[in-house]
């Protein structure tokens, strides 16, 4: 499982999904920075490398899948009891965060498409393009509200938090199962005094 | 701004018949084609769309397009000039024929009404055997 690439993308997904988090922490600069439009290219942005990180997101993404798939389902309900505040592990919650990373692609490429528009001044195309990224980073937030257990906090925030949590928990219980559980110990014969 | 009417079904779908009272009946409901190779031989479809609090007049956009090269395939016109009781649907089906998917990939379907953005339906396209995890 490569977590820190999901870790990695979903804070770059923060970013888009949430105007506020733009201005939050140090660490995040490099993603902000990889959100700009074409026409700040010159100040070193690589849309291409976003692109493709979002991209190695979703096989890992792919690999999560597995996980849930073979777990046993008392082990997912008792994941998702354990947070009070937080995302479901249920079936579904794979193909939301992919539907979701789909989205926030779709996203950048409309940012992008706007942002060449609007260096060769067709205005007009422009507008429609941005219009279209926001009707991904809106549906992208959509996705993730299905599975969060307070529709209402919908921050990507959590789910990288919930990640985090769920993918250890979900592992443990995997491997106890997995492992086989040990023989009694020979009864030792009673020492004649 | 004008009002945007309100969308209750956006559908891709084989055929779309309709009886003599109107009513209509999707057949094979789709958003995701899986074949063997690309091309794809010519293939027909409908969108079926059905609003509420249409203004009269108005024009409807359908453009269908390639997502990854934002290349308009086809573009469908649909005015609304005929006025529907209030509690009653929009009902329109788009008929697509002839179209050839070159390659694997998303392709949108974008639907604006006097301009403005109402949604946008992904069909997904991919070879056999390429599937992923789905419904995981």
């Amino acid at each position: 499982m490569e977590l820190k690439k999901i870790l990695r993308a979903l804070s770059l997904g923060l970013l888009m999904l949430s105007p506020c988090a733009q201005a939050s922490t140090l660490s995040n600069r490099r993603a902000q920075d990889n959100l700009m439009l074409p026409k700040d290219k010159a100040k070193g942005v690589d849309r291409e490398a976003l692109r493709q990180e979002l991209t190695t997101t979703m096989d890992s993404v792919e690999a999560l899948a597995t996980d849930t798939k073979n777990a046993a389902k008392a082990d997912l309900d008792e994941i998702w009891l354990s947070a009070k505040r937080d995302f479901r592990l249920k079936s579904g919650v794979v193909s939301a965060v992919r539907d979701s990373l789909e989205d926030l692609q779709k996203a950048l490429d409309a940012e992008g498409q706007a942002g060449e528009a609007e260096a060769k001044k067709l205005n007009a195309e422009a507008a429609k393009a941005r219009e279209r990224a926001e009707f991904f980073r809106d549906r992208a937030r959509s996705d993730l509200k299905s599975i969060h257990k307070n529709a209402k906090q919908v921050f990507l925030r959590d789910l990288r938090n919930w990640l985090i949590v769920a993918d250890g928990d979900l592992r443990r219980a995997l491997e106890s199962r997995s492992k086989p559980t040990p023989e009694p110990a020979a009864q030792k014969k009673p020492v004649e005094p | 701004m004008p009002v945007k009417p309100n969308l209750n079904a956006f559908l891709l779908c084989d055929q779309v018949l309709r009886d003599q009272h109107g009513r209509c009946s999707l057949i094979g409901v789709f958003q995701h084609l899986r074949c063997p190779g690309f091309p794809l031989p010519p293939r027909n479809f409908s969108v079926f769309l059905s609003l509420t609090e249409v203004v009269v007049p108005s024009t409807l956009l359908l453009t269908f397009k390639e997502s990854s090269r934002n290349a308009m395939i086809q573009e469908i016109k649909m005015e609304c000039t005929q006025a529907v009781p209030p509690d009653q649907p929009y009902e329109i089906n788009a008929d697509f024929g002839n179209v050839v998917f070159e390659r694997e990939g998303d392709y949108d379907f974008e639907l604006r009404a006097d301009g403005q953005l109402l949604s946008i339906r992904t069909l997904k396209v991919t070879r056999q055997g390429k599937e992923g995890l789905h419904g995981a």
